[in-house]
């Protein structure tokens, strides 16, 4: 069964935003729910990197641990899904997450953050919606996997730097790229993520 | 080397050529050095350039692993304006879920069933503390309506606390298989409604037993001897006590420190972000869920010697009035005041 | 659909065609077919070109670009050449972009056959990767500098004879010396090729009776005047190119650019500059009458020096683009997935500027321009993207105007999500002297704390 990943190319990625708003265009989040984000490290400096950030999609997800009412489930492809109904809007996934994936509609708890929100893969969400519904449309956003397609960032990156399928295939493209151009600042968030490592 | 010492050594017998052999001999010195100190350089030079020569574009990058060796996150520049979006990467995240979901487990389960144990415990082995001399059906007051009152608004507002708050952890290994996702999910939003909600209640009702019992719980030297007289679990000894005895000054000055504590935590964690970031939030969450945990085996104490565990001890907070006798044994210097201030309500009255 | 492509270095590939048109549409060559036909000459356009079904034919438009492109060198890449790299390009060197040289189908060729393709397809000319490489024959794709100027520069000057003004005229030698390409039979500079140079040197006769007779067609009272570039059986390219020669001359490179301004680029210090002690040396062009309105550029600049305004405004004010905005940024801050990203207009301000004016990051300023007291209010983004002494703004922004809001102002409905201060309200005299542009890039300001 493949297992889907991300990998961001620190590298190749210019910060242009394209996987950003691909997200946004797609699956119609509003104002305020940042699923995606590209984060510099060190700018303005020498060695400045820019990483494109969402939901990794964990092994053994903490999100999915931590949650009181286990809304958030893996799927057998590794994507990680929640449901929305169940949600209570207590924030606790994001403190568990170490990507800062999950995104909240309110900004105090005070009665609940409202439903968590984040990355979905575009596989639509993991509620009772029938897969590529409008309803499923409208509270998760788009079902591209359901398709046999790819998330929309990774389609859109305009440098090719944010991979997206298959574990074993993006880590494999990765590493041609390290040896082909001679360097790589390695693949982001992998070892906290996934437990395992591109070898570069 | 050795044919510049060859040539010194020629130099040395003409010394008019002698000098600029010299310089010739410190000019290939010099030149060796340098090239000594170019060729240790060279590495670092090549680690400036590529493979093809052309410099390095990774020669100032970073890697996670330099980052996080020198700081618990990795953080960036980010162009919205969300300040926790800047994060990139807090592994601690997993830390923090580990703990919730196996340290607090554990805690909370020893130190709830722990004490429920105890509890169980001591009344099948010591049993009810019986009033020693038997009701003598005398009532003395006690508590007034308005100290009863927030007694029970801050202990209703806990036991509802205590339970939604148990939830949260614990809810999905007990509750859960029981009632099903679905029901279970719509009972835990509504219990953290209610948890959010009661917290003003037990906010308020905590300002006012403080307020209101401060002095009566401040610790004395009568304290020392109630606890060497075994607190009134050892029949054969009196341990003397004022309005309140050690062990409820205990309860008191927990509840204030702990109470403090949790509504601290808590409010932090219900306006998230407003004054922490995230290391700040995991904090605020591991002392709430360790206090709480702690502070509702206490309060199970409390409530067991408070009800089941000593006879005549209820009615103080249930209609505020006491027997003579329980007073008399376990809070004798309390009684004395209070029966000379019941006698003389006339001389206080002609003071003026 | 199919076709061939041309490269930004000039190679040519022949492309397939991946999927139909949508709905009813047709592909660009059928729509010309088609209205080609419609207005009349349909028949004449495309009497080369095959057209069966309503489909023209790719290859036929390429062969007839073939017959003519002599004076670009787009007459070798015939679409069976082009097909051939396709087929092959697994044997092409990445980077020489050559195949090597027993290869019987694509051998000693240049991936995609860069223009100049010199001579008929039969010719097989492998292409020309670099241009004015005279390392190499012209019939390895080496190639000299053209002679399209002519052999000599005649300039009229004044000069003083006999104590007399007189007109003298001078003769500058146009073509090359001492630069010819390896094995050239021509070791100099050599004009444009044409059937009367060809007869002069003798190398005539080289040319077939085929060739010959295509160029008498080409103009029949005065063959000799036909050239490298008008010769349509490509005779002339072919006898060039076998002695050695590139067929438009051997020139010396044209370095002076004799209808701009500045013949030859010098420095000359921008108008609102921080380095007033450079202007004497390098000082902008003289005011001069541009396109119907004066330029004066020179008396501004002079005046900025003389009152001494970079005193008064020291920190260098530059504008650019954001990599997701477009132009002045009505469209981008009105869609609501890119103005979420950039909220706020901002200035970029090195930390060392910032902490001599007690700016932190975040905090509101004010950015004064040079000219009219223009002034903008914006927030500083203390950051080592820009240097000591410079300070950046982003384009995009409209809507503020001197500290004020003008929300109001926009048509219901029209503004966009986001607002914020234009730079060109800060922006100064300062016009490009051959196109008139304004100078939005380099100007003088001063920040402070709002």
């Amino acid at each position: 069964m493949a297992r889907m990943k991300f990998l961001c190319d620190a590298e190749r990625c210019i910060d242009c935003n394209a996987c950003v708003t691909a997200c946004k265009n797609e699956n119609e989040v509003p104002w305020g729910i940042n699923r995606r984000r590209v984060v510099t490290i060190n700018d303005g400096k020498p060695g400045e990197r820019s990483v494109s950030m969402a939901c990794m999609h964990c092994t053994d997800p903490p999100c999915a641990a931590v949650c009181p009412v286990e809304c958030i489930y893996p799927t057998e492809d590794g994507i990680v899904l929640h449901n929305k109904d169940q949600c209570i809007g207590c924030g606790y996934c994001f403190y568990a997450c170490p990507f800062g994936a999950p995104q909240y509609p309110r900004v105090s708890n005070f009665g609940s953050r409202g439903k968590m929100d984040k990355c979905t893969y575009c596989a639509g969400g993991g509620g009772p919606e029938a897969p590529s519904s409008a309803e499923e449309f409208a509270k998760y956003g788009s079902n591209r996997f359901g398709e046999g397609k790819l998330p929309m960032c990774a389609e859109m990156c305009s440098t090719k730097s944010l991979l997206a399928g298959d574990g074993d295939v993006i880590g494999q493209i990765y590493k041609e790229r390290v040896v082909q151009r001679g360097y790589g600042s390695g693949a982001w968030g992998w070892l906290t993520a996934y437990h395992e490592d591109v070898e570069v | 080397m050795r044919g510049c010492a060859a040539i010194c050594k020629a130099g040395r017998t003409r010394r008019k050529a002698s000098s600029a052999m010299f310089l010739a001999c410190l000019r290939l010195a010099v030149g060796a050095l340098i090239l000594l100190l170019t060729a240790a350089a060279i590495p670092a030079i090549a680690q400036q350039l590529a493979p093809d020569g052309a410099p390095n574009p990774t020669a100032s990058g970073v890697s996670q692993q330099t980052l996080l060796r020198e700081e618990p996150r990795i953080e960036g520049y980010i162009d919205i304006p969300d300040t926790r979006a800047s994060v990139l990467i807090q592994p601690a995240g997993r830390t923090w879920d580990h703990f919730h979901e196996v340290t607090l487990h554990w805690f909370g389960a020893i130190v709830i069933i722990g004490m429920i144990a105890v509890l169980g415990g001591a009344y099948l082995i010591v049993g009810r503390l019986r009033i020693s001399a038997g009701r003598s059906g005398k009532k003395v007051h006690r508590f007034n309506a308005f100290e009863r009152f927030s007694h029970w608004l801050t202990a209703v507002s806990f036991v509802v606390l205590g339970l939604t708050g148990l939830n949260i952890t614990f809810g999905k290994i007990l509750l859960l298989p029981v009632i099903g996702k679905d029901a279970f999910s719509s009972l835990s939003q509504a219990a953290k409604y209610m948890h959010n909600f009661t917290s003003f209640a037990f906010g308020i009702g905590l300002v006012l037993i403080v307020a209101m019992w401060f002095k009566d719980n401040i610790p004395r030297k009568v304290d020392i001897d109630w606890l060497r007289q075994g607190g009134g679990f050892i029949k054969s000894k009196h341990a003397p006590a004022g309005r309140f005895n050690a062990g409820e000054k205990a309860v008191f000055w927990i509840a204030l420190l702990a109470g403090v504590a949790v509504a601290a935590s808590g409010y932090l964690l219900l306006f998230p972000f407003y004054v922490t970031n995230i290391l700040g939030m995991q904090v605020a969450q591991v002392l709430h869920a360790v206090i709480a945990v702690l502070f509702v085996a206490v309060i199970l104490a409390h409530i067991y010697i408070g009800t089941l565990g000593m006879e005549g001890a209820f009615e103080a907070m249930g209609t505020g009035e006491v027997d003579l006798n329980w007073a008399k044994e376990h809070h004798d210097l309390w009684l004395q005041d209070q029966l000379a201030k019941e006698h003389q309500p006339a001389a206080s009255g002609s003071a003026d | 659909m199919n076709g061939s492509r041309t490269a930004s270095n000039r190679s040519l590939q022949w492309g397939e065609k991946i999927t139909e048109p949508v709905f009813e549409s047709k592909n660009d060559y059928n729509t010309i077919y088609m209205l080609a036909r419609k207005l009349g000459f349909a028949d004449q356009m495309f009497k080369n070109i095959k057209v069966e079904n309503g489909e023209v034919s790719a290859e036929d438009i390429l062969r007839e670009i073939n017959r003519g492109g002599w004076s670009t060198g787009y007459c070798g890449q015939s679409p069976e050449r082009l097909k051939a790299h396709m087929r092959n390009q697994h044997k092409f060197d990445l980077v020489t972009l050559r195949a090597p040289k027993d290869d019987p189908e694509v051998g000693g060729e240049y991936y995609g056959l860069p223009w100049p393709c010199w001579g008929t397809p039969e010719m097989r000319h492998p292409g020309t990767p670099i241009l004015y490489n005279t390392d190499l024959p012209v019939s390895e794709g080496g190639g000299t500098f053209r002679a399209r100027f002519g052999v000599e520069r005649i300039v009229t000057r004044k000069v003083i004879e006999n104590g007399q003004q007189v007109e003298r005229q001078e003769h500058d030698n146009l073509l090359a010396e001492g630069s010819y390409s390896a094995g050239s039979d021509i070791k100099d500079g050599y004009p444009e090729f044409t059937l009367g140079v060809l007869k002069k040197l003798g190398w005539d006769t080289d040319l077939t009776a085929q060739e010959m007779e295509v160029i008498q067609r080409v103009n029949p009272n005065n063959p000799d005047l036909v050239s490298w570039a008008t010769d349509l059986s490509g005779g002339i390219q072919r006898v060039a190119i076998a002695h050695g020669c590139a067929p438009y001359g051997n020139a010396k490179a044209h370095m002076i650019a004799w209808n701009l301004p500045d013949p030859i680029p010098v420095h000359r210090e921008v108008i609102y500059t921080s380095r007033p002690d450079l202007v004497a040396k390098y000082p902008t062009l003289p005011d001069a009458q541009q396109f119907r309105v004066p330029n004066i550029g020179f008396t501004v600049q002079k005046a900025a020096v003389d009152r001494g305004i970079v005193k008064q405004f020291p920190l260098i004010l530059t504008s650019g683009r954001f990599v997701d905005y477009e132009g002045g940024g009505e469209e981008s801050r009105s869609n609501k997935w890119l103005a979420e990203l950039k909220q706020q207009m901002y200035v970029e301000l090195n930390p060392a500027d910032a902490s001599e004016r007690g700016v932190k990051d975040g905090d509101w300023v004010w950015v004064m321009g040079a000219e009219n007291s223009s002034k903008a209010r914006m927030t500083a983004l203390v950051t080592e993207r820009v240097g000591r002494g410079v300070a950046w703004m982003p384009y995009h922004f409209a809507g503020w105007f001197q500290g004020v809001d003008l929300r109001g102002k926009y048509p219901k409905g029209a503004d966009p999500i986001v607002l914020g201060e234009s730079v060109n309200s800060l922006t100064t005299y300062g016009f490009d002297p051959a196109t008139g542009m304004q100078e939005p890039k380099a100007t003088l300001c001063q920040i402070e704390l709002a």
